[in-house]
């Protein structure tokens, strides 16, 4: 999949092969992000983490970089592939859905 | 879930430690950052120890700040293992405690104790005995079997506490010779109002005044019309009887008030020897206060002995009547009650009172009561006397 990436641009490869985004999530090579009430947010398939602070949580995912905006966050649950960020979240940065994978 | 080891980061870049040990396998329960260089990460006992290595690796100050759950008990443990010891030893003593009978509560209605004490000492109950492989219904069958005269046995395990509840056999009913020819008579004075005849001729009838040792069942029948034979007379006869109470009270009490005359007599008294200052005579009816007044110091026993003569007279007084009826209708009610027989049942009271020679009152209640009053001569069927 990963060589597939490299030989089509991600836009026509989408255009050309719609199925392939799910496949692509089902792979775990898109990022996750569920959001419980705007105190706790839930990443899966990030590839590390940027940047942490109490006001903001940048993680690295095969899309770009996603960054969490808020006030008292802290991370808990942290897996090897998935993290939880706690805390008051103000706003969320995702990565430009056009943006090529990032390893 | 919490991890039980909470380490302390200090430095940048606490990002890039998170990802090593991510990357290594490890997870982390909590990041917080309580400054810019200081973050706690709690993870578990072998996550702490990854990270404590890569710390160790890459130069970085990583300091363990607490340890809660499992591993402090385990360190703990570890330092105080003859705490350990003794805490296993006495959860083994209290185990092996717990399953024995430390005491053992008989609760006995009726019966004779010394046969249940007997059926226990022969099963083996006593205090200390081992309870842990006890079948309490079991217990209390061969209990009951051996003692005898027991209509029950209950056996329950509460604790260390082993209760045993027992009760006594009912008396088996009167027997009697049904061929025995015998009358039933009245137990005690009343007004018949109900008759039950089983057997025999009935002597009275509803309403009758009876006296004690009145027949009130013959036992008789008819064999033909000239012959009559004798039978065993049974049935019952419910009469009206009355026990009484009484209690005597004086309406007026005796008060004694100084009239205001006082006399007072002195004499000087010491060890073995009176000698009298002052005289004066005794009022007929009087109170007497006697006081001595110390002339000789604390080591010479003399002084002079004071005896006031206060006269009285004696004043009537009436009492609270309302009390004191009240105080002897209780009385007498209380008197009643005790001469009432116990299969009676009460159905009215009521007392009287009656000024009596003295100037007292006399309290009389009355209980009336139902019961049946047959019974026979040999008490075989009787219930009371």
């Amino acid at each position: 999949m990963r060589m597939a990436a490299r030989k089509v641009p991600g836009r026509a490869r989408h255009v050309a092969f719609p199925a392939m985004e799910w496949l692509e999530e089902a792979a775990g090579a898109l990022p996750r992000l569920m959001l419980a009430g705007g105190r706790r947010a839930m990443i899966e398939n990030h590839t590390g983490i940027l940047e942490f602070t109490p006001s903001c949580v940048r993680l690295m995912t095969r899309q770009g970089v996603l960054a969490i905006h808020g006030t008292a966050l802290l991370l808990t649950q942290i897996r090897p592939d998935a993290l939880t960020v706690r805390g008051e979240i103000q706003s969320i940065e995702l990565p430009p859905s056009d943006k090529e994978a990032v390893p | 879930m919490r991890g039980p080891v909470e380490l302390r980061f200090r430095g940048l870049m606490v990002e890039k430690l998170i990802d090593r040990a991510r990357g290594e396998g490890v997870e982390i329960d909590l990041a917080q950052k309580n400054s810019p260089r200081e973050t706690i990460l709690r993870t578990s006992e072998s996550g702490a120890r990854r990270i404590l290595e890569l710390a160790e690796k890459y130069k970085l100050d990583v300091k363990v700040t607490r340890v809660r759950g499992l591993p402090r008990l385990k360190a703990t443990l570890r330092q105080r293992l003859a705490m350990a010891l003794s805490a296993a030893i006495f959860l083994g003593a209290l185990m092996m405690l717990s399953g024995r009978a430390w005491l053992v509560e008989v609760r006995l209605t009726g019966g004779e104790a010394a046969s249940l004490e007997r059926a226990m000492r022969s099963e083996g109950v006593h205090v200390g005995m081992d309870m842990t492989s006890l079948d309490a219904y079991a217990l209390s069958q061969r209990l009951m079997a051996d003692a005898g005269d027991l209509s029950y046995v209950g056996v329950s395990r509460q604790g260390v506490r082993l209760l045993i509840e027992a009760v006594g056999e009912d008396e088996p009913p009167a027997i009697y010779d049904p061929e025995a020819a015998r009358d039933l008579r009245a137990t005690r004075d009343g007004v018949v109002e109900q008759i039950t005849v089983l057997a025999g001729v009935a002597a009275v009838r509803p309403g009758d005044t009876v006296r004690k040792g009145q027949t009130l069942i013959r036992g008789e029948e008819k064999a033909t019309d000239e012959v009559t034979r004798g039978v065993c007379a049974l049935g019952s006869v419910v009469a009206r009887i009355w026990v009484t109470g009484e209690a005597v009270s004086p309406l007026e009490r005796e008060v004694r008030e100084p009239t205001g005359q006082v006399r007072t007599e002195s004499a000087l008294t010491g060890p073995g020897f009176i000698y009298p200052l002052t005289s004066a005579e005794p009022f007929e009816l009087e109170k007497t206060d006697e006081s001595f007044l110390p002339v000789g110091g604390l080591f010479l026993p003399v002084g002079v002995t004071r005896v006031t003569h206060t006269e009285l007279k004696t004043r009537i007084v009436p009492m609270d009547e309302a009390a004191i009826k009240r105080e002897i209708s209780e009385k007498a009610l209380g008197e009643a009650y005790q001469k009432q027989p116990p299969s009676s049942t009460a159905i009215d009271k009521w007392v009287d009172y009656s000024m009596i020679e003295g100037g007292k009152i006399r309290a009389r209640a009355v209980i009336e009561l139902r019961m049946n009053i047959a019974g026979s001569t040999d008490s075989a069927l009787s219930e009371d006397e």
